[in-house]
């Protein structure tokens, strides 16, 4: 089902960022996660541009699934790209 | 002062500030503790209470936007959620926090 490559980029202070890894986890559904405040300057860089590019930067979490990207918690939409049931 | 403490200063003084603006803390206690003790940790850092969920730039000037509460520089945007973007704050009116919906202001334009 779930074979868009995802990514969350999420901060360690966010609890929302805590709730997409753990939709995510309770699913079985494979991702990547970027805690952004944990990274090197460089790191943050290239990540702030992959986000910018997709229309975000500013709020986390921030979940790219395939092309499309969702910034906020919303699983629904998570659901909904990954075209599982909610 | 320990962040305890911090955490209930922080608790007093929000929800003295938020009342006017029409906001309360989150019915979710759990979401509000881990969120206030993320801003007494971030306070510690920057020396400011930064939003737990927003990204710290290099520009003072931005960051201030995203100091809690930050609900005057975003308030059409949280007043559609009817709460702020890390839901430490509500509108007066919720009783139920798991129903509100956490969208980027983007949406708004959209419609």
């Amino acid at each position: 089902m779930a074979e868009k490559k995802i990514t969350v980029y999420a901060l360690s202070t966010c609890p929302w960022c805590r709730k997409a890894k753990q939709f995510f986890k309770d699913r079985n559904i494979a991702f990547d996660v970027l805690d952004f405040d944990m990274c090197d300057k460089q790191k943050q860089q290239e990540a702030l541009a992959v986000m910018k590019q997709h229309g975000g930067g500013d709020s986390f979490p921030f979940v790219i699934i395939g092309s499309d990207a969702v910034e906020g918690f919303d699983p629904e939409r998570y659901c909904q790209l990954l075209g599982i049931k909610p | 002062m320990n962040v305890k403490a911090r955490k209930e200063a922080l608790r007093y003084f929000f929800g003295k500030v938020v009342d006017p603006m029409g906001y309360k803390f989150s019915p979710d206690e759990e979401l509000v503790d881990f969120s206030l003790e993320q801003e007494v940790l971030l306070e510690q850092k920057y020396g400011v209470p930064y939003c737990p969920c927003k990204r710290i730039t290099a520009s003072r000037s931005e960051n201030m936007k995203i100091v809690c509460p930050c609900i005057p520089f975003n308030r059409e945007h949280f007043d559609a959620m009817k709460r702020c973007w890390c839901g430490l704050f509500v509108h007066k009116d919720v009783t139920d926090p798991s129903k509100l919906k956490q969208f980027p202001a983007a949406a708004l334009k959209k419609g």
